[in-house]
């Protein structure tokens, strides 16, 4: 050819392959124009085009290095390389004796996990089968390089089959290597290794007459995943059988168990007696020799010797029993089979023996049956071949589908990440939320929802379910971050670092066209369980901002749906919250009538579910807010009567609710905090004693409480209050020393929890309370100087915070009163001095 | 060579863009010498990475003789050359192998795999695409250095269009004439 024909063949070459297939032809032969050279040249060129799939597709590989040295063993050349390893013949570097060895090493390029693991598996399979007829394993390690090497006993000697037929052996000795192989894969499977290819060229007979099983590369230790079968052959990328010899189930990719072996000692006993192998009529083609062990029974063994021209005599051997023996080893249903190599042996013993053999022919039935089955499988073939035909022929259209399907799971994908995400949250959260001790559980569960969900929204931000969930997610995280009084972890910041987002989340929802009532309603939740975040960190007037806005976002949704329960229900929820906001900023009036539109509201929904647990505590907690407003003596409202009136409602409700569910800690906490309110209304109205009764059961719970969730921080908090609590009550009774006491125990819970939380200004101006109590107790006990060192404490405290605009509305009165106090102890040192030392000037 | 390599083949590079055909001549030696090192130190196993992929062989060899401030045309033109000489590797190496297989003993131990690791490339015979490529050059020089970019160097299209100066819907109607040309000569069934 000259380079001038090579452009006009292309040329021709490139405008046909425009063409369909089908006319391709045709079109040559009119391009070519009589010019049969350059017709023949096209067409040779279009078929290897047809068949150029992914012909120089992949680049060349790098090359192999020679190797000269594995471990300890000394390499002399290559006996064998496939896709996965290479095979080396070796000997001892060192040492006396030069024991040849086999060297099996990974080949670079294969080292995949999948190959590496399978190695290893072998590995471990030959060092656990230690067999005179199986090559032993000597050595294994890495190679310099890091390439994993088996070093195995090198057999000299032939395959079976070949050995057999060179000396001619008759069939009794063929049938005495046979059983001993037989023995060889009965021990193996006895040691739980089914083989998987035995063939004659892994059974290898040494010149003493030994056979020995080679390459246990693809065995498999059963009771591991033998389902993985079909799996490990596709990965590890080379041939893990040879169709000759592997069972139906094999090939269909089955699980394998022992029955396969069975059935390859079937085909090497086969080829042995027969001298050909039972499906080697099919054809030389991988696909069609497969086909044949799927669908067709093999010859007679006898007939199949005649025919190979092995002649009448070892026709009239093998009729009979061994015909039945090898076709029972050789049937297609695995449990059909010889249940063991073992009992094949045996049979075959029986047979040498003159007794009766255990293996009858099929029945008609049984044939008939399999004949039925064939047709079935023959039948569905021919649709599969048509399938691929339609598919072959719409190639482009493939692709298409195959974008398709790609979009089809990823959506599947993302909905079930999306569902396990909520699933996390609603389902598993959700059922653990009141049990002590779960915070750290919940912050991993929800930690892990939200990186899952935040993926899918950064993925599809329009998608409204999706937001909601987000937002969701978000609230959960910042009620475990810690929410004031939830079972927090006490990290406000985050807490409110997160319902910020949820609140922007939300918002968005609310601002889309036509915002459903469900948006609205759970906007104004968010806003004010943000609201209280906010109140939490110090921020009192944003936090009544917020609380604002959520009450007008459910005010005015009710009033388009004033039947709606939920949102009935996120109205007095938007009061009860926003009351709480108002006391932040000393907000008295606004804090009870707030409360006060909260609880009727929470009345008239109860009154149509009686039984409902979350409307009983909401009744119960608006009685208790309310009290709380008339318990604090700085408050215009103060009524410590009014306030044990409305303690002891809440109480009662409480205790039932506590009787009917005795581990729900929410229940136990509520009841804590009735009792402590019943406590200080007690001693404000000078029934101290009372009072430290009440406080004794407050404390006596939130220690349940904080042993089981020794995590919770808003639990100890509590707890610190109670004791504080119960300090004052003990001072101003007269108890001074027990007041201390009492201190003491609040004093390291409180530094702890400070510390852990900085932000949290209620904590803080706890801890500044915990130190005027200090100066109190001191004061009383003549200790003038440590009890001002408290009140200066205090006052510091306080005034930190107040500079900070974090200082709670009620502690201005706390902070007055330290700092009177600082100033009589001071009084009360310089009357000491003076009194000590008169010429010393009184400080003033 | 007591010349620093890099700077001789920048040099040689340059003069090789600016239309001096002589320069790949004088190039190919120094690209060659340094695959075959940078190769036989692969082959010493002294890098701990994987497989080594040709592309990140010469773009290693690439980084060594030219530098990394060589500019992008150069580049191209250098993947060209060395793409020659990975050919020239690979195709000995295979060479060498085969006489060794043709006296090496019997097959006493077998692989696990037999018929099924008949995959696509690796099983083509080097040796004989050599060949072809050879008959190929004949008719048509550039898609055989195409054909040697893509498959020994493992280029892409977009740089092997690059490289050879022309469009990538070319280098795709060259490459499957090409390959349709030596798949024929190597007796289609692969």
């Amino acid at each position: 050819m000259t380079p001038e024909r090579w452009r006009e063949a292309q040329r021709l070459f490139h405008e046909a392959r425009e063409k369909p297939a089908a006319e391709r032809s045709a079109f040559v032969t009119a391009g070519a124009a009589g010019d049969a050279e350059l017709e023949a040249e096209v067409a040779s060129l279009l078929a290897a085009d047809a068949d150029s799939g992914g012909f120089l597709e992949t680049p060349a590989a790098p090359p192999e290095a020679p190797r000269t040295r594995v471990g300890a063993w000394q390499i002399l050349h290559e006996i064998g390389h496939g896709g996965m390893g290479t095979v080396y013949l070796g000997e001892r570097a060192d040492g006396p004796f030069k024991k040849r060895v086999a060297v099996k090493v990974v080949r670079r390029g294969m080292d995949t996990e999948a190959v590496l693991k399978r190695f290893r598996q072998e590995r471990q399979i030959l060092a656990g089968l230690e067999h005179t007829n199986i090559a032993r394993l000597l050595d294994g390690g890495n190679t310099d390089d890091g390439l994993p090497y088996l070093v195995m006993e090198y057999v000299e000697g032939e395959p079976l089959t070949a050995w057999c037929e060179r000396r001619g052996l008759d069939v009794p000795a063929r049938l005495a290597l046979f059983r001993t192989v037989c023995a060889t894969v009965q021990f193996a499977h006895q040691n739980l290794v089914v083989h998987r290819d035995l063939k004659p060229g892994n059974i290898y007979v040494t010149a003493d007459g030994t056979p020995k099983l080679l390459d246990f590369g693809v065995a498999k230790v059963l009771n591991a995943d033998l389902a993985g079968a079909t799996r490990d052959r596709t990965v590890a990328g080379g041939g893990a059988f040879t169709p000759e010899y592997a069972s139906p189930e094999q090939i269909r990719g089955e699980r394998i168990t022992t029955a396969s072996d069975v059935w390859s000692l079937g085909v090497l006993l086969y080829e042995l007696l027969a001298g050909v192998r039972p499906f080697a009529g099919a054809g030389s083609e991988p696909g069609e020799i497969a086909r044949a062990v799927l669908e067709t029974e093999p010859e007679r063994p006898s007939a199949a010797a005649a025919r190979a021209g092995r002649g009448e005599r070892a026709r009239r051997r093998l009729e009979g029993d061994l015909d039945t023996i090898v076709l029972k080893a050789l049937r297609k249903e695995p449990e059909r089979r010889y249940p063991s190599a073992e009992q094949l042996a045996e049979d075959l013993r029986r047979h040498l023996d003159g007794l009766p053999v255990k293996a009858r022919r099929d029945t008609f039935t049984y044939r008939s049956g399999r004949f039925l089955s064939r047709h079935r499988a023959a039948a569905a073939a021919a649709a599969l071949v048509l399938v691929a035909l339609v598919g072959g022929i719409v190639a482009t259209a493939r692709q298409a589908r195959i974008a398709q399907a790609e979009h089809a799971r990823a959506e599947r994908r993302f909905e079930d990440v999306r569902k396990l995400a909520s699933s996390f949250l609603f389902e598993f959260h959700d059922s653990i939320r009141n049990l002590p001790g779960s915070t750290p559980a919940r912050e991993l569960l929800v930690r892990r929802a939200l990186e899952y969900l935040g993926t899918l929204s950064k993925e599809s931000a329009n998608d409204p379910v999706l937001q909601r969930d987000l937002a969701e997610a978000y609230e959960k995280l910042a009620d475990v971050q810690g929410i004031q009084g939830g079972a927090a972890l006490g990290d406000s910041a985050g807490a409110l670092s997160s319902m910020k987002t949820a609140v922007q989340i939300r918002e968005q929802l609310v601002a889309r066209p036509a915002p459903q009532p469900a948006d609205q309603r759970l906007l104004a939740k968010t806003l004010s369980s943000y609201g209280a975040a906010l109140a939490t960190t110090g921020d009192m007037k944003g936090g009544v901002a917020a609380s604002r806005r959520a009450v007008e976002l459910v005010e005015a949704a009710v009033r388009g749906l004033p039947s709606d329960r939920e949102l009935r229900r996120a109205v007095a929820d938007a009061h009860f919250f926003l009351s709480n906001r108002l006391t932040g900023v000393d907000d008295r009036a606004g804090t009870v009538s707030e409360m006060r539109r909260a609880l009727a509201a929470y009345e008239s929904l109860l009154a149509d579910a009686p039984g409902d647990v979350r409307l009983r505590r909401a009744v119960a907690l608006c009685h208790k807010y309310i009290a709380s407003s008339y318990a604090l003596p700085q408050s215009p409202l103060y009524d410590p009567a009014a306030a044990l009136v409305g303690y002891r409602k809440s109480l009662a409700i409480e205790q039932v609710l506590l009787a009917e569910d005795p581990t729900n800690a929410l229940f136990k906490r509520d009841l804590s905090h009735s009792f402590g309110g019943c406590g200080e209304a007690l001693f404000r109205l000078g029934r101290a004693e009372e009072g430290r009764i009440a406080y004794a059961r407050a404390i006596a719970l939130r220690e349940e409480l904080a042993a089981a969730d020794p995590k919770n921080m808003g639990i100890r908090q509590a707890l610190a209050r109670a004791h504080i609590n119960l300090a004052e009550n003990l001072a101003a009774s007269g108890n001074p020393r027990e007041a201390l006491a009492s201190l003491r125990r609040a004093e390291p819970m409180l530094d702890d929890l400070t510390s852990k939380d900085p932000l949290n200004a209620m904590l803080a101006s706890e801890h500044a309370t915990l130190a005027k109590y200090f100066g109190y107790a001191g004061e009383l006990l003549g200790n003038f100087r440590e009890a001002r060192q408290a009140y200066d404490r205090a006052v510091r405290e306080y005034e930190r915070l107040k500079a900070g605009e974090r200082l709670p509305g009620p502690s201005e009165l706390f902070l007055r009163e330290s700092i009177a106090g600082r100033a009589r102890c001071d009084a009360a040192l310089a009357a000491k001095a003076a009194s000590k030392n008169p010429k010393a000037a009184p400080t003033p | 060579m007591t010349e620093d390599p890099s700077s001789g083949v920048t040099r040689m590079l340059r003069e090789w863009s600016a239309g001096d055909p002589s320069a790949a001549d004088r190039l190919l030696p120094v690209v060659y010498g340094e695959l075959r090192r940078l190769a036989a130190g692969y082959l010493k196993r002294e890098r701990t990475g994987h497989t080594l992929q040709p592309t990140a062989l010469v773009n290693e060899a690439w980084m060594k003789l030219a530098g990394q401030n060589a500019p992008w045309q150069n580049r191209a033109h250098f993947l060209g050359v060395a793409a020659g000489a990975m050919r020239r590797v690979l195709v000995d190496h295979a060479r060498r192998r085969q006489a060794q297989k043709r006296g090496g003993n019997d097959l006493r131990v077998t692989l696990t795999d037999g018929v099924i690791a008949s995959g696509a490339g690796n099983e083509i015979d080097l040796v004989r695409l050599d060949g072809a490529l050879e008959r190929l050059a004949a008719l048509d020089e550039r898609q055989a250095r195409m054909v040697t970019m893509r498959f020994f160097a493992g280029l892409t299209v977009e740089e092997t269009a690059e490289a050879l100066g022309v469009s990538e819907k070319t280098v795709k109607r060259d490459w499957a004439a090409a390959k349709a040309f030596l798949l024929r000569e190597l007796g289609g069934a692969r």
